[in-house]
């Protein structure tokens, strides 16, 4: 219900769509994941794994940016850079899964 | 228990594959045997489960049809090599039907709603092959599976075509959980079990679930979750294990001399 509240930042509602899409999706990659919503971002964290992601709404767009040190970020506007986003985020949690792994 | 590492060839009990009815090697070409994999969390990762489960029967020279529900990613579109665009697209509509096939040997179909399956056309694989049926699905959280599961039979008729037009119930259920589903893999085994009664039972977990309930236990090995990220299906010989397991229980059921894989 946050992510609703706080993708209202978001004007056009495809994009609001898109963002509520975004959350659900990579909220579902784990069981383990916290989930802490901030008004103007969302981030979804796994303990143990390291991974990290932080999507802020915008006025037209949406920031999603990986890592802890947000080391660069995907403007998301349309379906293509949605699909970008989600894709670039699987491949980083499933990196982070395999290399804890490894570690473990 | 220690984990079954040694590689068993289905070749080595395709033999068996088959009902008592006809000659061996005939029916073993007829044969169709119909695995259902049901998660109860996501932390074993279901379409890498699947997929390598599919990848293993192809490699013994089996043609197979997997048919995936995906609740969550990744799916099984992912592990095999699709286009972002094409293996995310459920991610944007539900009701999205994507397909594919890989290597020749292996048709595959995954969507997040399972009345989307009814339009499934696959590529028709060889038909003189032995027929391997695996449905992949998130156990559902509702009170009640049963509509899902009649559903999910439907489904996995579409995929057995002419041998199967009254539905297609599983031979064997595997139920795989990991830490996060440890709460709901029993009411996940005793709805599996109540719906199929005569299908083998099998429990694959990591080492923090203890309950095996009814079903026969095998372990998942750790290491697994290194190949997560790699898109292509795994090629771990703990599938080709477990290939060969199943098509032998299988086989020996359908020709009587076992009334029970499993315990329940």
């Amino acid at each position: 219900m946050r992510v609703f509240v706080v993708g209202k930042r978001i004007g056009p509602r495809r994009t609001r769509r898109l963002f509520i899409r975004f959350c659900r999706e990579v909220s579902r990659l784990s069981d383990r994941f916290e989930i802490e919503v901030a008004p103007f971002e969302i981030t979804l964290r796994e303990p143990g794994s390291g991974f990290c992601v932080v999507v802020s709404p915008l006025r037209d767009l949406f920031l999603v940016s990986i890592g802890e040190s947000r080391s660069f970020d995907v403007r998301v506007s349309s379906d293509e850079s949605f699909v970008s986003a989600l894709d670039l985020t699987l491949e980083r949690y499933l990196a982070s899964a395999s290399k804890a792994a490894s570690a473990a | 228990m220690p984990e079954r590492r040694s590689s068993r060839s289905l070749r080595d009990v395709s033999h068996l594959f088959l009902s008592e009815s006809r000659p061996v090697r005939d029916e073993a070409r007829r044969g169709t045997a119909c695995i259902w994999l049901a998660v109860a969390d996501a932390s074993l990762n279901r379409a890498h489960c699947a997929a390598g489960l599919a990848a293993a029967f192809a490699r013994q020279g089996m043609r197979v049809s997997l048919l995936e529900v995906c609740g969550n990613l990744p799916t099984i579109g992912y592990y095999f090599g699709m286009e972002s665009a094409e293996y995310l697209s459920p991610a944007l509509d539900r009701a999205a039907l994507v397909s594919g096939t890989w290597n020749g040997t292996v048709r595959y179909c995954f969507s997040a709603s399972v009345s989307s399956f009814r339009g499934y056309v696959g590529k028709e694989l060889d038909r003189a092959a032995p027929h391997a049926i695996v449905v992949a699905f998130p156990y559902p959280r509702r009170l009640s599976a049963a509509p899902f599961l009649s559903a999910l039979r439907d489904a996995s008729a579409v995929l057995a075509g002419d041998a199967a037009p009254d539905g297609c119930p599983p031979d064997a259920i595997i139920a795989a959980a990991g830490a996060e589903g440890a709460k709901r893999i029993g009411a996940c085994m005793a709805g599996m079990r109540e719906a199929f009664p005569r299908a083998a039972g099998y429990f694959v977990a990591d080492r923090s679930v203890r309950e095996a309930g009814a079903f026969e236990r095998i372990a998942f090995p750790d290491d697994l979750r290194r190949s997560w990220a790699r898109r292509m299906p795994p090629s771990d010989p703990w599938f080709d294990d477990l290939a060969a397991g199943l098509l032998q229980v299988v086989s020996l059921r359908r020709r009587g001399k076992v009334s029970l894989a499993g315990k329940g």
